[in-house]
């Protein structure tokens, strides 16, 4: 018994120190990062694969749920359908995809953001703990780390790291995320910070514009451009859902929705920092896009 | 060896389909784990000792794909291969979905509050929920990949063919 509880102790023991060498090395040498580099390089290449496999499966899987109403109709037709539907459910996701693509040109020409580089969404976060996505382009396309990504709808969420051919997506719902905004309607700023979950919560808003109610619920959030020239002015956020005064009354709880679906994304925009639009509003644009 | 490749193989295919999983199909926002279910399996069939060292570098490849500090999930996964694989082997479905379910809490309740430990900003993620759907979905998808993996856990394993 006492052997047997010596033997625990040190494969315990032995976990531990391997542990605090792997932190050690994670915090005080590049090595790690490293190696998760070259690591997320090559698991992307078959991440990829994997989102093209999986895609058609999502788009047929879509087309058969719409079945359920035609039940009533004879064999022939239904048949018929199928048939169309299976056809439909194979251009769908192309058509889907154009419309997508204009929706976020519009976007973009409505911010005045050109040579922004686009993306395939390949992954999401490995740990339900962190909130980004992977994509399929990174510094060897021109992506820097820092940058706005962007959907038709509106901010996915930022670079947070770039390999060669791959790049990871910090998005806005993430618990480290914090975002410089504006109200559309009135320009009162805040900050929207990442809770986890699907949820936005807006801080650092003015005390005295919000008890003299300056936000209100379905206000629409912009960034603010303020955040030492990494985003763009005018990228739609979110839209307030809940403004609530604390049960004490010292302060607001705002609860704020992503305009983006973030579960629901295929192509990205990352776009280039504003400086640099400024600086090389041409050629380099239209190279990288 | 070969058996080890192959739980190698089993464990990137499970890193990948959990990554499309969390992304087309998340439950709550939560994907699942599926790395623990391979390992898990694996510990199931193997003496502690091995366990663990499986679960470290099981754990410490899924480090290099997250942006957590480093030696986290490779902690978390070798004590809890280490507990399995002194569980034992489990004989029945319900004792092996116990199992997975109870590998899958644990790993994940020990991330996270080895994050927090490390001065990680937990204040906004939701820990309880992110443990408790992880470990629902995984317990969902068990007994769908457990013939397959049982399989591969006992895989040249003298003796080891049920």
């Amino acid at each position: 018994m006492w052997r047997r509880t010596t033997r625990h102790r040190s494969v315990v023991a032995a976990v531990l120190v391997a542990t605090v060498v792997v932190l050690t090395l994670d915090f005080r040498t590049g090595l790690i990062d490293g190696m998760g580099g070259v690591v997320s390089e090559i698991v992307s290449v078959f991440q990829a694969g994997v989102r093209t496999v999986v895609r058609p499966i999502e788009g047929a899987v879509g087309g058969v749920r719409g079945l359920g109403s035609l039940r009533q109709e004879n064999e022939e037709l239904r048949q018929e359908n199928i048939r169309l539907r299976d056809q439909a459910a194979r251009f769908e996701g192309v058509a889907r995809e154009n419309a997508q693509l204009r929706r976020q040109m519009a976007l973009e020409d409505a911010i005045g953001i050109t040579g922004g580089t686009r993306a395939r969404v390949i992954a999401a976060s490995l740990s339900s703990l962190e909130r980004y996505l992977e994509i399929d382009r990174g510094a060897a396309d021109g992506v820097e780390v820092g940058t706005a990504v962007l959907a038709p709808e509106g901010l996915v969420g930022r670079i947070s790291e770039t390999s060669a051919r791959s790049s990871r997506v910090q998005l806005l719902t993430d618990a480290q995320s914090a975002i410089g905004v504006k109200i559309d309607r009135n320009g009162e700023t805040g900050v929207v910070t990442g809770i986890g979950g699907n949820r936005l919560r807006l801080e650092l808003v003015d005390r005295t514009a919000l008890d003299r109610g300056a936000l209100r619920v379905n206000d629409i959030l912009l960034t603010s451009g303020y955040q030492g020239g990494v985003f763009h002015s005018n990228i739609p956020v979110g839209v307030i859902e809940e403004v609530d005064p604390s049960p004490r009354g010292t302060t607001y709880r705002i609860t704020v929705r992503p305009l983006v679906r973030l579960s629901r994304l295929d192509i990205v925009t990352v776009a280039p920092k504003p400086a640099v639009v400024a600086a090389t509003p041409g050629p380099d644009a239209q190279r990288t896009r | 060896m070969k058996r080890y490749g192959i739980y190698a193989l089993a464990c990137f295919t499970a890193i990948l389909l959990s990554s499309e999983l969390a992304f087309s199909l998340p439950i709550v926002g939560v994907g699942p784990d599926l790395v623990i279910v391979v390992l898990a399996t694996f510990a199931m069939a193997e003496d502690p000792k091995t366990a663990a060292i499986a679960g470290f570098a099981t754990g410490l490849g899924r480090d290099l794909l997250i942006s957590s500090p480093a030696g986290l999930s490779a902690f978390a996964y070798s004590i809890t291969a280490y507990s399995v694989a002194l569980a034992g082997t489990a004989r029945g479905v319900w004792t092996y979905l116990g199992l997975i379910a109870g590998a899958t809490f644990a790993s994940h309740a020990l991330f996270g509050f080895g994050s927090m430990l490390l001065g990680q900003d937990m204040s906004g993620t939701p820990l309880a929920r992110v443990v408790l759907v992880t470990t629902g979905y995984n317990s969902l998808l068990a007994p769908l990949l457990m013939p397959l993996l049982r399989k591969i856990a006992l895989a040249e394993r003298p003796g080891g063919a049920e």
